[in-house]
């Protein structure tokens, strides 16, 4: 099997550097006058705003109105189609415009000029990028591509391919695919280039790249991957040569800077938002974590603890086997410090973010509530011993109660509801006699153990099902979409999602121990306030 | 026939590996358009460049010194008439006045010793197996002869001891599935130049990874993992050090401080640019000469390249 793996790879490399050899560049402007209207009135609205503009109140409708334009700017998909959502925007468009002449009343006729140029555009039931796309006669074959950067789209993007006569046997594609795919004929890019990787222009996979792109768009594009002491220079396509210098003019047409229509949210602006607990117990524990911005303007708090690992699904290891000659996985528990951008996540919907703890519960059986009742008992106790007298001074008092491990970081671990316990007997009991259980040791212990037990029952039985669900299921969908929902039937831990990440955050984040892994949608964040979950 | 890119390749690990300096290091880094078997022909090249340098070997009393001072139960393999046996060391063995290596062969309560002589010691060699135990029967391996496809490429001097000495000459560094795919189960064929017929084999043939072997044959490079600890273990005179990817090369470069550098990175890789830009920092900072590849073949279209040389670290 990995031969035939190998000598298919080699076939393969093969096609890329011909591909590249005999690439050509197209250009295809087009127009779309209703939508270059809405980009204009929201740039006049957004140039009165000024300062205004960074409110979160402005943030949130001009993101709506941004990636708006921007879906229309990219998908040739028709402004009324639902996957836009565009009916759901203009209402809460229109709500805000009522709220705006009480709070912002010198912005009101830039507002509802934004939101009449929006229903117009709205109604509109053609896509013009479908319709040139339509009108080029391009073959209409499956070795026809049609590159779409955002992969929630590529689905609905299919069918509109798929109920076109010209269009019915083109394939969508994102970036990602285009290149673990063979080497196409026609590759179709909609948009500004400077939206894509670089790659699709620099080691193309098609003879022949067909950039469409409206017209009042400027698409000034050069490439960036390049060595600054290249003496000997990559021999470029003829025709790449021609798109990038040839013909300047034609490339770069209209007066909109691309970079301007670029909707991408800073996710971290309101981590405050999501990074609290959904109860009413402001007490509640907390935990440092990194944000990961998901496919599909989804998000998620993930851990930072240096030990922290998560699930993924790596497509690399498909069709290899390892050195004892079995198939390899794809599922694959990585260290949250190795978490990269293009990496696939595996994360619980529902529920919360941990999906070992409902399955530990059942092999836990009828003890279940009395360990957890008693975990939870001496963390509270702990904690609050923690709150007044502070980390360092508890680890202190730990360690003079014949504790061996009881440093600040240890401490603060042991608080956590999302560790179990001390491993080591000495240190336990240390906690017991400083929260005053000492008298219950015993019992508390072998709860503990009983709790760790379990947990390491469930890892094991969560992982057999995952490697048999995960290994066994067509990932297409992830791929392509970069989103994919897997049920783990059978037990309490409900659904999971796979998401691609797409960035992770430098900096980490004060969170509710309960939002740690439970992905979120940016959406949300309009039903949310900056202090708690509370519509607004 | 190999198509142009790949001879592209297989040229520049010739090309480079013939430019090695001792006090200044080459640094090549390259862009390109997918990184499918660019590493293992490169790798390739330098091994062929590099077997026309004879292989330094020790003289037997050397060599003989040096195994009487290994830690006894230190495995080791014996080449006796074409046939490798497993044994472990039991250190010097006095007879009269002569010293010898005694040398357990069999396990068990029945053992079997060997005695070898000083001018026997070059067929002897330390194994670097954490496995000590030997089996309960004397069993031998034959050491497979150079293949007619490596025969073809390598240089002809080189022939007798290309499977029968060690030298760590090339480590790849990059993902160990793929690169054991490319290097141990693609099928290419050579031409010999006497009879111009065309011999299958394999790049394994040629390169000879250490990890791909077993223990008692000789090798000529290694494969390492980016994302394991085994390079550490590695991070020694390999004199070459191929990275596969900008993932290998951004994680994995503190460990080769001292070797020259051929980087390949993936266009289509996510963390390209970044690889991308750490090249062009450490290019305006370290460069002291560029390293001219002018008898080169022409660089293939979709491929970006820098070399130069930096003074050794």
């Amino acid at each position: 099997m990995n031969h035939n793996v190998s000598q298919s790879e080699l076939v393969s490399a093969n096609r890329v550097y011909d591909c590249i050899r005999q690439s050509s560049f197209h250009r295809i402007w087009v127009s779309f006058p209703e939508l270059k209207d809405l980009i204009q009135t929201f740039r006049d609205l957004n140039l009165q705003l000024d300062e205004d503009s960074k409110e979160d109140y402005w943030i949130l409708f001009n993101w709506r109105v941004r990636r708006y334009q921007f879906l229309l700017s990219t998908l040739p998909l028709p402004p009324n189609y639902s996957l836009l959502d565009s009916a759901g925007s203009l209402t809460i468009l229109k709500h805000r415009l009522t709220a705006c002449s009480s709070s912002f009343p010198a912005h009101t006729t830039r507002v509802n000029k934004v939101v009449q140029s929006f229903e117009k555009l709205a109604k509109r039931d053609r896509s013009p990028f479908l319709d040139a796309l339509i009108s080029q006669g391009l073959e209409n074959a499956d070795s026809t591509i049609v590159v779409i950067r955002e992969r929630q789209f590529i689905d609905g993007v299919q069918k509109v391919l798929s109920s076109e006569v010209s269009t019915s046997r083109m394939r969508a594609m994102s970036p990602h695919e285009v290149v673990r795919n063979d080497c196409a004929q026609h590759l179709v890019v909609l948009g500004a280039r400077r939206w894509y990787p670089e790659h699709l222009f620099t080691a193309p996979r098609a003879e022949h790249i067909h950039l469409f792109c409206y017209d009042w768009i400027r698409d000034n594009w050069n490439p960036e991957g390049v060595f600054v002491g290249s003496k000997i220079k990559s021999r470029k396509s003829d025709a790449f040569e021609n798109v990038d210098a040839i013909q300047p003019a034609e490339l770069i047409s209209g007066s909109i800077n691309p970079e301007d229509l670029i909707a991408e949210i800073d996710l971290s602006r309101f981590a405050l938002r999501f990074s609290q607990s959904r109860e009413e117990n402001t007490e509640s524990e907390e935990a440092e974590a990194i944000l990961l911005s998901l496919e599909g303007g989804a998000g998620v708090f993930i851990d930072a603890a240096d030990e922290g690992k998560i699930r993924t699904i790596d497509f690399e290891a498909d069709g290899w086997l390892d050195i004892t000659g079995r198939r390899r996985s794809r599922l694959k528990k990585i260290p949250v410090s190795h978490i990269e951008p293009g990496i696939f996540v595996l994360l619980r919907t529902g529920g919360g973010g941990d999906y070992l703890v409902p399955v530990a519960d059942r092999f836990l059986g009828d003890h279940s509530q009395k360990a957890r009742g008693c975990q939870a008992n001496w963390k509270t106790l702990l904690r609050e011993r923690v709150r007044a007298k502070g980390p360092l001074e508890t680890s202190i008092e730990l360690l003079d109660l014949g504790s061996i491990r009881a440093d600040e970081n240890n401490v603060r671990t042991w608080t956590s509801s999302r560790n179990i316990g001390p491993q080591d007997i000495h240190d336990f009991e240390a906690i017991m006699r400083l929260v005053g259980l000492e008298a219950n040791t015993a019992e508390y212990w072998t709860n503990t153990e009983a709790i760790r037990s379990a947990h390491m029952k469930a890892g094991f039985y969560i992982s057999r099902l995952l490697f048999k669900i995960v290994d066994g299921a067509d990932l297409s969908t992830l791929e392509r979409t970069g989103r994919m929902e897997f049920e783990l039937t059978g037990t309490d831990a409900g659904s999971l999602v796979a998401l691609r990440v797409l960035a992770v955050s430098r900096q980490t984040f004060s969170v509710a121990a309960s939002r740690i892994g439970e992905p979120f949608e940016i959406e949300e964040a309009e039903n949310v306030s900056a202090y708690g979950f509370e519509s607004e | 026939m190999l198509p142009a890119w790949g001879r592209f390749f297989v040229h520049l690990g010739l090309a480079l590996s013939a430019r090695l300096e001792d006090n200044v290091r080459f640094v090549t880094a390259l862009a390109v358009p997918t990184r499918s078997y660019a590493a293992a022909l490169t790798a390739l090249g330098v091994i062929v460049s590099r077997s026309s340098s004879p292989v330094e070997r020790r003289s037997s009393a050397e060599h003989f010194k040096q195994l009487l001072q290994v830690d006894k139960g230190t495995p080791v393999s014996i080449l006796k008439n074409g046939v490798s046996h497993k044994g472990v060391s039991e250190g010097p063995y006095q007879i009269g006045d002569r010293i010898w290596l005694r040398v357990r062969l069999r396990g068990g309560e029945l053992g079997a010793w060997k005695l070898v002589q000083e001018s026997d010691a070059l067929n002897v060699e330390i194994v670097e197996s954490e496995d000590e135990n030997i089996p309960k029967r004397i069993t031998g391996r034959l050491v497979p002869p150079i293949s007619a496809f490596a025969r073809n490429i390598i240089t002809p001097d080189s022939v007798p001891t290309f499977v029968t000495v060690s030298r760590l000459d090339c480590i790849i560094v990059g993902r160990l599935a793929k690169l054991t795919a490319e290097i141990a189960e693609s099928r290419f064929a050579t031409r010999g130049e006497r009879n111009g017929d065309f011999t299958e084999g394999r790049l394994q043939d040629v390169i000879r990874v250490r990890s791909l072997l077993d223990a008692s044959e000789h090798f000529r490079s290694e494969i390492l993992s980016s994302a394991g600890q085994g390079a550490l273990k590695m991070a020694q005179s390999a004199p070459t050090v191929v990275f596969d990817g900008s993932a290998s090369f951004l994680r994995s470069r503190g460990w080769f401080e001292t070797a020259n550098w051929i980087i390949l990175l993936d266009r289509t890789e996510s963390d390209f640019a970044d690889a991308m830009m750490l090249c062009n920092q450490e290019y305006t900072k370290r460069r002291i000469d560029d390293l001219k590849l002018d008898e080169m073949p022409p660089v293939p279209i979709g491929v970006d390249l820098i070399s130069y040389y930096e003074s050794q670290r």
